[in-house]
């Protein structure tokens, strides 16, 4: 038997890291065609900003550490894209490239790079917008109305509440969930059209640049909690419908929760992560200062994934008890 | 009774976490962390010496609330109480257990002199705790202490792998996985736990 | 005036002070007394008290427990420090209150925290009763200098980050919470790394 010694990052699954990152990031360009369709092409110069902002920031990061400004595979692309899907499609241009250069300076940069972060980096940029300019990140407009957009300037508009930003005053959206599935509503950029992201869902999933388990088991715990403790007065499913298909909660299903570098090694172990977040993602929404609490869970769940790691190896006897192991 | 104790103690590992939302008790933290086989007996020690905080913030609050310069002697008199914890508790396990005194008892000291334990009463008096809330939020420090230890023990991991930048391998990189594990409990409260 | 027989202890004190101040800066490098500076540190006024606060307990309460520490056993000095930590922050608020009115209810919880800070902790009770006063008072400057150095920094960065930076942006009201403060603390704690990294590169070319 061949000893192989394969270059850094060690990724927990078989494909590489640049068909991983490279594969989510088409999909997630793929969902900048429905909103380019509708509101001309603000999300696309939105994206396009985060992105340069994001490669930019990565070759910067290379020059300080005296190589060559090399721009590693897709996934500071992917992690551009991200930043700018998860904001309104009105919010100043900036907004995304700030999100994504936090999200690669701070979360992914200091770690080691793509790969190597312990946090998934665009759940940082969303939290980190969120926590510094809230009223510009949960500032949407009404899709309805008769607006155009400006490719680069500023948006002036009526703020309409979201479906998310209902649900939390315990107000049920004027929406019927049917209506939900093709994104016509106030809400991120990417995360409205759930029929497109579900068939991004499974592109990911065919070409294993995402584990199913845990977008399968974050889907599940987040659906369990809105049918138990409904946040309106509704049926079961209803309630169900309204919080999955509201805000960034399937977004971060599909692309966030099942980012590779994070995940837990077995199978046991990603369902456990999937679930927990997902249980905390409606924790947030419902406890939480704010509408949409996706990004936050994502973080949490990282934070904690190396300590199912540690427990499910010791419950398996896989490892003994490292010295002073929690 | 049972019930407001569960729910501060769910509230100090959760919303109103002094260790990530409040930034309180993290040097000590790292510190554990750093020494994996201490994080439990830590944790039991800081637990205790929270409990004993919150009652001696309750017992003391009658007697400074009057006092016009309560703000100045308020602190004084909790560390003059946690000084008097700390004695009483190291003389009883220095007589009942020397064994375990030599082995542990360095984390005795660090535990009573921990920010987070000096917090939890004016936490409690923040929200207006009964004794029964008051000793859940100490009990639910102990616990977001040991899971503060437990996150960062791992963390220190991930901070050292080899191909992060030198200047941020180790201490530095840690500081900054704080701030974002410090961003998601933000997202509980919206902003300081309490000040 | 310095006195020859002097200038080897006068130097020794200087090396101790830099070295508390800046390449073992408490803050940065030993990760002490994060709570003040990632809670609080917002703004020059939270810096200015801050820092006064820090200096008027650390300097009496290394100095007791350099005069007084060997009086008490090992087990029995960590009572001691909180006994001097309360004793000496009551005329340092005061200080504090009559140097930078208003501070004290500006910086609300974390004034009376600074009282038991990690830094003041672990040097009263590991450095000063085993040293001599003049270095342990020197060692008390020193980390209470590297101390406020970074608080300063960390609080000028986050007013100017509050008020949307120098170019007039939007303002960022994260900039407040603590998540800032410790971003901040891990940029400036990689800076110092860096520097002492370049300076032990240096020191092996020409060694």
């Amino acid at each position: 038997m061949r000893l192989h010694s394969a270059p850094a990052p060690f990724v927990r699954t078989e494909t590489t890291a640049v068909s991983m990152s490279r594969a989510a990031a088409a999909a997630l360009a793929s969902l900048l065609v429905l909103p380019t369709a509708r509101y001309g092409p603000r999300p696309l110069s939105m994206a396009g900003a985060a992105v340069l902002t994001c490669l930019l920031c990565e070759a910067l990061v290379s020059l300080a550490r005296g190589r060559r400004p090399v721009v590693s595979g897709f996934s500071s692309a992917a992690a551009g894209l991200a930043s700018a899907l998860l904001l309104p499609v009105n919010a100043p241009l900036w907004l995304p490239c700030a999100a994504g250069a936090f999200a690669v300076l701070a979360a992914q940069e200091p770690f080691g790079g793509p790969g190597r972060a312990p946090f998934q980096p665009a759940a940082a940029g969303a939290a980190f917008a969120a926590l510094c300019w809230p009223a510009l990140t949960f500032a949407y407009f009404d899709p309805s109305q008769p607006y155009a957009l400006p490719a680069l300037g500023a948006c002036s508009f009526q703020a309409a509440r979201s479906p998310a930003a209902l649900l939390k005053d315990g107000l049920k959206p004027d929406l019927l969930p049917l209506d939900m599935l093709w994104g016509d509503f106030p809400g991120p950029t990417g995360g409205t059209a759930a029929l497109v992201l579900g068939a991004c869902a499974l592109a990911l999933f065919l070409c294993r640049a995402a584990k199913p388990e845990t977008t399968v088991c974050f889907l599940l715990a987040a659906a369990a909690v809105a049918a138990l403790f409904p946040r309106i007065a509704c049926a079961p499913l209803t309630s169900v419908k309204y919080e999955l298909l509201s805000g960034s909660l399937l977004f971060c299903a599909v692309f966030l929760v099942p980012g590779p570098a994070a995940l837990p090694y077995t199978f046991a172990g990603r369902c456990l992560y999937g679930a927990f977040a997902g249980a905390a993602a409606m924790a947030f929404r419902r406890f939480g200062a704010f509408e949409q609490g996706a990004p936050f869970a994502v973080l949490l769940a990282d934070a904690v994934s190396p300590m199912i790691d540690s427990a499910l190896f010791r419950l398996r006897g896989w490892e003994a008890r490292p010295y002073g192991t929690p | 009774m049972l019930a407001e104790m569960a729910l501060a103690a769910l509230l100090a590992v959760t919303a109103e976490n002094l260790f990530f939302a409040g930034g309180a008790g993290l040097s000590r933290a790292l510190r554990s962390a750093r020494e994996p086989g201490s994080i439990g007996v830590s944790s039991c020690f800081v637990a205790f010496f929270a409990l004993c905080a919150a009652f001696a913030g309750l017992l003391l609050e009658p007697l400074l609330a009057p006092l016009p310069q309560a703000r100045l002697l308020r602190p004084a008199a909790l560390l003059l109480a946690a000084g008097t914890a700390y004695l009483l508790s190291a003389a009883l396990l220095r007589r009942l257990a020397p064994g375990f005194f030599r082995r542990r008892g360095r984390l005795l000291g660090p535990a009573a002199a921990n920010t987070a334990v000096l917090a939890v009463p004016y936490a409690a008096r923040f929200s207006a705790f009964g004794a029964a809330g008051a000793a859940g939020f100490a009990l639910g420090t102990g616990a977001a202490f040991w899971l503060a230890s437990s996150v960062l023990f791992h963390a220190l991991r991930a901070c050292r792998n080899p191909d992060s930048p030198a200047p941020f391998a180790g201490l530095p990189a840690a500081l900054i996985y704080i701030g974002i594990l410090s961003m998601a409990f933000a997202g509980f409260s919206g902003g300081k736990v309490f000040f | 005036m310095e006195r020859p027989e002097n200038r080897p202890l006068l130097h020794d004190l200087r090396v101790v002070s830099r070295s508390a101040a800046f390449y073992r800066n408490p803050v940065l490098a030993g990760a002490l007394a994060l709570y003040p500076v990632a809670a609080a540190g917002v703004g020059m006024r939270n810096a200015a008290a801050l820092s006064v606060l820090f200096v008027l307990t650390a300097l009496p309460v290394q100095a007791a427990l350099c005069l007084t520490g060997m009086l008490f056993p090992a087990w029995a000095r960590p009572a001691a420090v909180l006994a001097a930590c309360a004793v000496f922050w009551v005329p340092a608020a005061l200080a504090a209150e009559r140097l930078v009115p208003g501070s004290l209810d500006a910086l609300g919880t974390a004034a009376c925290l600074t009282a038991c800070s990690s830094a003041l902790y672990v040097r009263a009770a590991g450095y000063a009763p085993e040293h001599i006063l003049p270095a342990a008072l020197a060692d008390a400057v020193g980390y209470s200098l590297g101390f406020a150095g970074v608080l300063f920094l960390v609080s000028a960065a986050r007013q100017l980050w509050l008020e949307g930076g120098p170019w007039g942006g939007p303002a960022g009201g994260g900039a407040g919470l603590p998540f800032a403060g410790f971003l901040l603390l891990g940029f400036l704690a990689a800076l110092l790394r860096a520097i002492r990294l370049r300076r032990a590169r240096r020191a092996e070319k020409e060694g």
